[in-house]
């Protein structure tokens, strides 16, 4: 019976410490990056970080220190890069934005694809709120819908009729922009530029004609990816062939 | 035979006639060949029979101007003939004997020459002699000015004949600022007992640089009006009419020299201010006595002649216990036929901070007087300001209450003095995994209070469903009124099931099973059930319509089909509610 309990006790263990053995690999990897940071060794953090997002840790938070890395490292454009993708995470961080808007001061290219600003003033919840805040609005609203409608059911109160309506206006909107959101993230990739200079060309071979020059950090979006190429359109006129490695997808 | 051959001969004729009439020529005419320097000149350059182009470049003593083409067709005897003009006015460059040389005019790839024309140009009479009818002249204020002395170009155009479409170009005043003043303005005068009107354009210059500038001649192309004194062909009919005709001529002033002079050495100790002229300098505070915190107004005007718009805000000389708030300078400066004048008025809120007895010391100015050639030091009086203690308590001293004169805010935008980025998040929960809610999540969370309405509703419907009469006679109406709408009913039972669906509808609102109800017993259940005297009536009505039709057997078309239906379900659906 004692060594049947030591058998078991001994197994718990070993199941405990194997299961939390990653974390503290990826907490001691961390705390490594954040070290060599404190320490102006950026290239260290730089691996550090990046073996963790290897490792498939994802976090706004860890893209964000990905991101200074970078930028101490003088590295604009892979800086941005994941400023970008830690705004999908985070994106009403404010030292994230703070980081983000002062990377932006450092590039050379004037922001290419504008947003409509008439569109940003009829569908201002899409650009103010979040994708994350405008599911969760859209659940939330489209839940007190359906009790409403349940109330009104049950106890056939004719007052509610008007907040119905309005709580179903708010829940159709919700609910389309974030539909909207997930057909947008699937179909709409955007990328940017790594290195200092890139030559946009017409064509795959470096003798084909060179378009235009872009510089780190500038955003682009991708109209078509193939093997070793992708196709980016920098605003409705300019538009051409980069090489992936050149272009970092965000 | 004889037929043929005269018909060969005349088309021999005709042939001949068209390459005559086909042949081209040119030739040059002018209106005269006397002429004075700038005096213009027409020429016409008239091609007979077809199109060609004309170059002029071989003219270099005219300066030429093309004043179109026209054309004319004529057909004289038989003969036809068309002419093509080009007319060009002509303005000799230099006096002396010219020629117009021979003009080629290529018509259709071969050149024809014009013949060569000689023509006596002479020198224009002096312009005081009073023997032109119109010439111009340009002079200038000071030809030896200081440099930023400001001194006036003055053009002059003499006319003592009627003139037209004037063209004026000014030089490129290179080296100086030019303005030209606005108010162009005539006189009358005499020169040599011939009166001229007189038009003066002025500008005033500034000169930039010192040394040798050279004014180049202004020019002025001007239309005269004169009387006809054209010899043939273009004289036509002017001399009997007495018609004016339009000349054209370019005038031009001579170049003038400028030279311009350095500014003497400053006098040591002495702040240039820069203004070349005649200035005057002023000041005026509007309080001598003021409290702290109070403000007074300190008024510095500088006036006079010169470049007074260069006039810099000069150094307050506020004393200790004084902020002092600078306001944007007035300009009352006007261009004038002496040139720039005016004056420049810089006001300055002097806010006291410490009571006591202070001296506003006098603002002196150093100026350069072109009249005199020296510098001078031009001052204003000083001012003795007494600020006494403030009203309130010297903690709580606002400088800008009560000042008549608000000073600018001191309120600063706030720049960054210096760009980094914030610090890393070192917090563990950067490791935590941040997905995004799937889109199959996303739908799930939407369709779960869906799912839980219809579970809801689903289960009242349970608990609704009952066996009393009411209820089961609210469904047998239904069902009558559902079997009376099918469209291949037939009269009969659409009828019955009409009668089915009121009776059952009327005795399940009150509660009780039946089959049958006359439309007396009807109107009462209806009264007793709330409804109105009128409404109960009709819909008792209703039901003995019904009756009527069933027990006659009177056949039904769709129209009283479809009321006696429609009638029925709006009852039904009362009842039923």
């Amino acid at each position: 019976m004692k060594a049947w309990l030591l058998t078991t006790a001994s197994l718990v263990v070993f199941l405990a410490v194997a299961a939390t053995a990653p974390a503290t690999q990826n907490a001691r990897i961390f705390m490594d990056g954040t070290e060599a940071y404190r320490n102006g060794d950026w290239p260290a953090a730089i691996a550090a970080f990046e073996s963790l997002v290897a490792e498939g840790v994802t976090n706004g938070n860890l893209f964000y220190n990905l991101g200074n890395a970078y930028l101490k490292n003088e590295d604009l454009g892979h800086a941005l890069l994941w400023y970008e993708r830690a705004l999908n995470g985070i994106p009403d961080d404010p030292d994230l934005r703070f980081n983000y808007e002062y990377a932006l001061t450092l590039t050379k290219d004037e922001r290419g694809q504008k947003e409509s600003p008439l569109l940003r003033i009829l569908f201002f919840w899409k650009y103010q709120l979040s994708h994350s805040s405008v599911r969760w609005m859209a659940i939330l609203s489209n839940a007190v819908l359906w009790i409403a409608l349940s109330v009104l059911m049950i106890r056939k109160k004719r007052f509610l009729r008007p907040s119905v309506i309005l709580i179903a206006a708010a829940t159709l909107i919700f609910s389309a922009t974030a539909i909207y959101n997930y057909v947008e993230t699937v179909q709409v990739k955007y990328a940017v530029i790594l290195p200092e200079e890139v030559a946009v060309r017409s064509g795959f071979t470096d003798t084909d004609t060179q378009l235009f020059v872009l510089h780190a950090g500038t955003k682009v979006r991708i109209a078509r990816q193939a093997d070793t190429h992708l196709l980016i359109r920098y605003t409705e006129d300019k538009i051409g062939w980069v090489k992936r490695s050149e272009a970092g997808i965000i | 035979m004889a037929t043929v051959r005269t018909l060969t001969i005349t088309v021999i004729i005709l042939l001949t006639t068209a390459i005559v009439t086909n042949a081209a020529s040119v030739r040059a005419v002018v209106d005269r060949n006397q002429a004075t320097v700038g005096e213009s000149i027409a020429l016409q350059v008239t091609i007979d029979g077809g199109e060609g182009e004309v170059d002029l470049s071989g003219l270099t003593d005219f300066k030429s101007v093309s004043r179109g083409t026209s054309s004319s067709f004529q057909m004289i005897n038989g003969r036809t003939s068309r002419q093509l003009i080009h007319n060009y006015v002509l303005i000799p460059l230099k006096a002396g004997p010219l020629t117009i040389p021979a003009i080629p005019v290529t018509i259709e790839g071969k050149i024809h020459y014009t013949t060569p024309i000689a023509i006596t140009v002479s020198r224009e009479p002096p312009a005081d002699s009073g023997q032109r009818d119109v010439y111009v002249t340009a002079e200038v204020s000071d030809s030896a000015p200081w440099v930023g002395q400001q001194m006036v170009y003055t053009f002059r155009l003499f006319n003592a004949v009627q003139v037209a479409d004037a063209k004026f170009q000014p030089p490129e005043f290179d080296g100086f600022n030019a303005e030209e003043l606005e108010d162009r303005q005539s006189h009358r005068t005499v020169v040599n007992g011939r009166e001229f009107i007189v038009t003066e354009v002025k500008f005033i210059l500034v000169p930039l640089k010192t040394g040798s500038l050279e004014i180049q001649p202004a020019v002025l192309q001007v239309g005269l009006l004169q009387r006809s004194r054209r010899p043939q062909p273009f004289s036509g009919m002017d001399s009997f009419f007495g018609r004016s005709q339009m000349t054209t001529r370019i005038l031009e002033t001579d170049p003038i020299a400028v030279q311009v002079k350095e500014l003497p050495p400053r006098p040591p100790g002495t702040s240039f201010s820069g203004l070349v002229g005649r200035f005057e300098i002023t000041a005026s505070l509007d309080k001598t006595d003021v409290r702290v915190g109070g403000s007074t107004t300190l008024a510095v005007t500088v006036s006079g002649r010169g470049n007074i718009m260069d006039a810099p805000a000069p150094p307050i000389p506020a004393p200790p216990g004084f902020k002092a708030y600078a306001d944007n300078p007035e300009s009352q400066i006007q261009p004038g036929p002496q040139g720039y004048s005016g004056k420049k008025i810089f006001r300055t809120a002097l806010v006291p901070v410490q009571p006591g007895q202070y001296r506003i010391e006098p603002l002196v100015l150093t100026y350069f007087d072109a009249e005199s050639g020296a510098y001078r030091d031009i001052a204003t009086s000083p001012f003795d300001v007494t600020v006494s203690p403030s009203e309130t308590a010297a903690t709580d001293i606002d400088v800008f209450r009560g000042t008549p004169v608000q000073p600018p805010s001191l309120k600063k935008r706030v720049e960054f003095t210096g760009r980094d980025i914030l610090p890393l998040k070192e917090g563990l929960e950067a490791l935590k995994p941040q997905r995004s809610l799937p889109i199959r999540w996303f739908g799930l969370f939407l369709a779960i209070p869906v799912l839980l309405f219809l579970a809801v509703r689903a289960v009242m419907q349970m608990a609704q469903k009952d066996d009393s009469p009411g209820h089961i006679m609210a469904n047998r109406a239904k069902a009558a009124l559902k079997s009376a709408a099918s469209a291949d009913t037939p009269d009969a039972d659409f009828l019955s099931a009409l009668y089915r669906a009121l009776v059952s509808a009327i005795l399940g609102r009150q509660g009780v099973m039946g089959t049958s109800l006359t439309w007396s017993e009807a109107s009462d259940q209806l009264l007793k059930i709330g409804w109105n005297a009128d409404d109960a009536t009709a819909t008792a009505r209703l039901l003995e319509t019904i009756e009527s039709f069933n027990y006659s057997g009177g056949s039904l078309d769709l129209q009283k089909r479809a009321n006696l239906l429609e009638r029925t379900r709006k009852a039904v659906r009362r009842l039923t509610r």
